[in-house]
């Protein structure tokens, strides 16, 4: 039977490659790696730390106006496109994109795996 | 006479290390590897200038080599000492380049013939075999292999010989009978809870320590096996030293900081006397605290930081530690700026924070990195 970790690490893998994705991490909400296939020279641990704080800010930001919920939050860069997503109460989506994807298929195959981690964090 | 593994929280576990001549099983269940356990072990025994001899069946001896190199270990200095058995390549069809070759590993007696001479050859030495679930596969008889097990242990506890074996807990049947046959068993497991995946070995007996109820987390790094904390929260109120003290104990940390303050977090990581610990360090100022909530999730325990010098801020620091949901955690007071000359020492600040006789309050200079490890080793001692 495949752990938990082990699903998540298959939902990543399954996003690789879709719609200009390059990698991404499974974090839980309060900053902890999950799951992770991030490539080169990446510290997972860091890196789940500040998509957590990113997400959790830009939450919190947008509840203050009490504008409905946020939906994701997208830092764009010159080589990338960083795009984080809520999966539930416990976690949290995050992906690196090449840096002239469209976004249109990220975020449908992203909301796809998302609902994916809910359903394997909740048996 | 004990020897030491290395890994000073098994050691602790064991009484102290190894008792000389005793046999210990690291029974892992699948998914876990036992083996930079027990090339940490090796490392260790070859480093104080103990001989070793490592039978390998399911991988090549340069494989062993090249993971230990890669755990920061130079291996090519202890290579002298160390001798291999190699079951692999002749198994695989591929040239060995060991003295010490085992041409049809699925031949019981060869093997066996071969080990009770080896064993009677040598003495006071550490011998590793890696692993006894592959040997049970392709041999495919367990009640035949624990016979010699039986055979081999005894020999090797006659000559002084501390033998350890890797086994990974396949659905074999009887793993208990098998487990009995050794003088010590190291279970090595995975935990699942909530939503932090994470490892753990802990003692399951050994007939010269007294039983020890304990799991320690770890995590294979370099430098080898790690206990391993996954969230230490540091905390407390506005200008405490929260930053500095997470880059005090850091050997690699990042502060996201804009105007000298910290507005999101402090991350930092610390390898030190055999532990490892992902540290988060909050924000202090009262805006902040929805981040300070968020943030504070499965934390272990919390290195709260005050400022000595500010004993108006003391309120404020106790209202974080409640505000966390870290509330109920193991705690420690670490209390910053002593070298300034209006600081409080700790029983004035106890007196003052009322806090209680358990709560230890260390007092350190973040700065200068004065004493900040004595502050992480109040808090590792409360947690394992």
């Amino acid at each position: 039977m495949a752990t938990k970790k082990e699903e998540l690490e298959e939902i990543l893998s399954k996003l690789n490659n879709v719609g200009g994705i390059e990698g991404g991490s499974v974090v839980s909400r309060d900053g902890l790696v999950m799951a992770s296939n991030l490539s080169g020279n990446v510290d997972p641990e860091v890196f789940a730390a500040m998509s957590a704080t990113m997400l959790g800010a830009a939450e919190t930001a947008v509840s203050e106006l009490a504008k409905g919920e946020t939906g994701r939050v997208i830092a764009e860069s010159e080589q990338t496109k960083l795009i984080a997503t809520g999966a539930g109460p416990l976690a949290l989506l995050v992906v690196m994109t090449s840096p002239d994807a469209t976004l249109g298929l990220a975020l449908v195959e992203m909301q796809k795996a998302a609902n994916k981690i809910i359903s394997v964090l909740s048996t | 006479m004990l020897l030491p593994t290395g890994i000073p929280k098994l050691d602790e576990l064991m009484g102290g290390g190894i008792e000389k001549g005793a046999s210990i099983l690291f029974s892992c269940i699948p998914g876990v590897q036992g083996e930079p356990l027990v090339e940490h072990l090796l490392y260790t025994r070859l480093n104080v200038g103990d001989k070793c001899t490592y039978l390998v069946n399911n991988k090549k001896p340069s494989d062993v080599k090249r993971s230990m190199k890669d755990l920061g270990w130079d291996i090519e200095s202890l290579e002298k000492k160390l001798s291999f058995i190699d079951s692999y390549s002749g198994f695989m069809g591929i040239q060995g380049e060991e003295k010490y070759m085992i041409s049809d590993p699925s031949n019981l007696e060869d093997l066996d013939s071969m080990l009770m001479e080896l064993f009677s050859k040598i003495k006071n030495q550490v011998f590793i075999f890696d692993s006894l679930s592959t040997l049970i596969d392709v041999h495919g008889n367990p009640k035949e292999i624990q016979e010699k097990l039986i055979k081999w242990v005894l020999l090797c506890k006659k000559r002084d010989i501390t033998s350890v074996y890797l086994f990974t807990r396949w659905p074999y049947g009887d793993i208990k009978t098998i487990e009995n046959i050794f003088d010590a068993v190291i279970n090595l497991k995975t935990m699942e809870e909530r939503v932090i995946f994470s490892q753990y070995f802990e003692l399951s007996r050994a007939n010269w320590a007294k039983p020890v109820n304990k799991r320690i987390p770890f995590k294979v790094a370099m430098g080898g096996v790690h206990v391993y904390m996954p969230k230490i929260l540091v905390t407390g109120p506005h200008n405490a030293g929260k930053s500095s003290l997470v880059e005090a104990l850091s050997t690699k940390s990042i502060s996201v900081d804009r105007l000298g303050t910290t507005i999101a977090l402090d991350h930092g990581k610390t390898c030190y006397n055999g532990f490892m610990a992902e540290l988060f360090g909050t924000p202090g100022q009262e805006r902040f605290d929805p981040i300070i909530k968020l943030l504070s999730g499965e934390a272990l325990g919390v290195l709260l930081i005050i400022d000595s010098t500010q004993p108006e801020t003391f309120t404020r620091a106790k209202d974080i530690i409640s505000m966390t949901k870290a509330k109920g955690l193991p705690y420690v007071v670490v209390a910053n700026k002593q070298d300034l000359p209006d600081a409080l020492n700790p029983a004035q600040i106890r007196d003052k924070m009322k806090l209680p006789d358990e709560v230890k309050i260390i007092p350190v200079v973040a700065t200068q990195k004065k004493d900040v490890f004595k502050a992480l080793d109040a808090l590792f001692e409360q947690l394992i």
